[in-house]
């Protein structure tokens, strides 16, 4: 106990997060003398002696140059095609376009700041408020984790020890729902506020873009479907993934050769730290079974929520609150090794716990004070950050339905999984 | 001061140097299984040897754009000069405990000198040497920010 407050405060003076770990382990290790420090240095190494692991700055990488292809528009263009004409029109886009970025890309901010600007732009242009504009923009961000393919749910996997393939598919119909009850939300608003609607499209028009933002609609279907198939792996879908991007982005000459070394720098940048708290996870998670944490844990909280159904009550709290003051990685890494062997011994499916813990942190994306997306929507929009999220309030209604949802029907999310043979 | 640029630059091509062989050994892994049917031995344990070096030397490269994640929520909400005392002992314990680890580091290279990996044959102190290297660098550059620190507010 006394360790887990020395983390807290640790935490909350600043010191970064991978290093107020080591510093817990290593203390742990050097007060209670039991096993040779040595032990520390070993377990850190070990941790990221893992192949799949890869897979982790590989789908980064993958959304990063996909962002890169110059196909963001492409993607306006054909959900404009698609809902534009329904009350709302580019707030429904918004949407949808989010959606379609989702399968290439598992980045929320990389949504946010990417197609996010052309959304945002396009929508004050046909007069939309722009607080209502960065709130949809910044909302329907949390779509692309969800939506495979996504970094979080492969940390997740990683962490608990399941199926890449399995947590992807288990994204999809949750990530179709996020979508569809935004969706509602923005029709009632815009239809409070006489928000514009755009002409319904032709057949041609639809066509046209149709094909035109195919290659984007191929990506998800590419790495998924090699995934599914046996083709390759989840580390090697990312490898699949990024190099179909550099493709896509050479043919359309958005991207150049000299771009390169910087996208993979900043890649290994955003994927560094995460990998550095996963390996010191690995020495943490060895103190913690080695003090019989999970086993106490277990009996602790089947004391205090003795049903799976107020478990999992507690866990959505505790985590939306988590996700208010820290960034999704570090949370997925220290919490699954806890929570994974209590939501088991319940009966609780893996696979479903790993959506749930990813969309509480994606909620956390867009609440403040620690909420990525809206920083990066507060940049693209010039409007401070505060006003942002006061904007962003609707939404958690349907996303706290989402939420809801996704906990409390497990079936809902293991159909696709289960289809598949991966739950 | 050019001397430090120049090493920070050969720093940054270092790490994407080896983040380029370890896509492009995953890469070749999947054309000569898939493709060619003539699946590689080594292509795996090139990717997570280089995966290795590629995680604990970023450690390196983040230390030095303060860029490690942690939660300022409270500190930025401190007077400056409470921030800045606090900042001072964060760099320092942290310089601490990283250069810890790294001497911990050095001696897993003693520990596992008699190992080698399996396809590749490469010793596994080579592969471990990352570690405390990357972690003497970024406990070197948490020492010096701490510093540098005093002396502004001097």
């Amino acid at each position: 106990m006394s360790y887990f407050l020395l983390l807290i405060v640790l935490l909350l003076i600043g010191m970064p997060i991978s290093i107020s770990l080591l510093v817990v382990g290593l203390l742990y290790m050097f007060l209670t003398g039991q096993v040779d420090l040595i032990v520390a240095a070993q377990r850190i190494a070990t941790g990221l002696d893992s192949a799949s692991l890869l897979a982790i700055p590989f789908f980064l990488l993958a959304g990063n140059l996909m962002n890169m292809t110059g196909i963001t528009n492409k993607i306006f263009n054909l959900a404009s095609i698609l809902v534009g004409h329904i009350r709302g029109g580019l707030g429904h886009v918004n949407v949808v376009g989010s959606m379609i970025f989702a399968g290439m890309s598992g980045s929320a901010v990389a949504d946010a700041a990417g197609l996010g600007a052309i959304e945002m732009k396009a929508m004050v242009d046909e007069g939309f408020d722009l607080d209502f504009s960065a709130a949809i923009t910044a909302a329907s961000s949390t779509i692309a984790p969800i939506i495979p393919p996504s970094i979080s749910g492969t940390i997740y996997a990683l962490a608990a020890g399941v199926s890449i393939g399995g947590v992807f598919l288990a994204g999809v119909l949750p990530g179709i729902l996020m979508g569809i009850t935004m969706m509602v939300m923005v029709y009632f608003i815009s239809k409070k506020r006489d928000y514009p609607v755009r002409p319904r499209g032709t057949m041609r028009q639809f066509f046209k873009a149709l094909i035109e933002a195919l290659p984007a609609l191929m990506a998800p279907l590419l790495m998924l479907g090699g995934i599914l198939a046996g083709v390759f792996t989840a580390t090697e879908a990312g490898v699949v993934g990024s190099l179909y991007a550099l493709i896509l982005g050479f043919v359309n000459k958005e991207l150049k050769l000299r771009d390169l070394p910087g996208v993979l720098l900043d890649t290994l940048k955003t994927a560094g730290d995460t990998l550095f708290i996963i390996g010191v996870t690995a020495l943490i998670g060895w103190i913690l079974t080695l003090e019989q944490v999970p086993m106490r844990m277990s009996q602790w909280i089947a004391t205090i929520a003795p049903t799976p159904g107020l478990f999992l009550l507690l866990l959505n709290l505790i985590l939306l609150l988590l996700g208010c003051f820290m960034a999704s990685s570090p949370v997925i890494v220290m919490c699954t090794p806890i929570v994974l062997p209590v939501a088991l011994m319940m009966g609780i499916d893996p696979i479903h716990l790993g959506i749930i813990i990813v969309l509480n942190l994606m909620i956390g994306l867009i609440t403040p004070p620690v909420g990525v997306c809206l920083y990066a929507v507060s940049a693209v929009a010039k409007m401070p950050v505060m006003r942002v999220a006061k904007a962003v309030i609707p939404f958690y209604v349907p996303l706290l339905i989402c939420l809801l949802i996704t906990t409390y029907w497990p079936d809902f999310v293991l159909f696709l999984p289960r289809l598949f043979g991966l739950a | 001061m050019r001397l430090a640029r120049m090493l920070k630059k050969t720093y940054y091509w270092l790490l994407v140097a080896i983040f380029l062989v370890m896509l492009v050994s995953t890469g070749l892994q999947v054309i000569f299984r898939y493709f060619l049917g003539y699946p590689l031995g080594w292509t795996e344990e090139l990717s997570k040897i280089m995966f290795i070096w590629a995680a604990f030397l970023t450690v390196g490269a983040l230390t030095m754009e303060d860029q490690l994640m942690k939660i300022e929520v409270l500190v930025e909400r401190l007077p400056a000069g409470l921030a800045n005392i606090l900042n001072i002992v964060v760099k320092f314990c942290s310089g601490v405990f990283l250069l810890w680890l790294a001497v911990l580091g050095v001696r897993l290279l003693d520990l596992t000198k008699y190992q080698v990996s399996t396809a590749l044959q490469i010793p596994y102190w080579l592969i471990y040497l990352s570690l405390p290297l990357g972690m003497i660098i970024a406990g070197g550059v948490m020492f010096a920010q701490s510093f540098a620190a005093i002396k502004t507010k001097r």
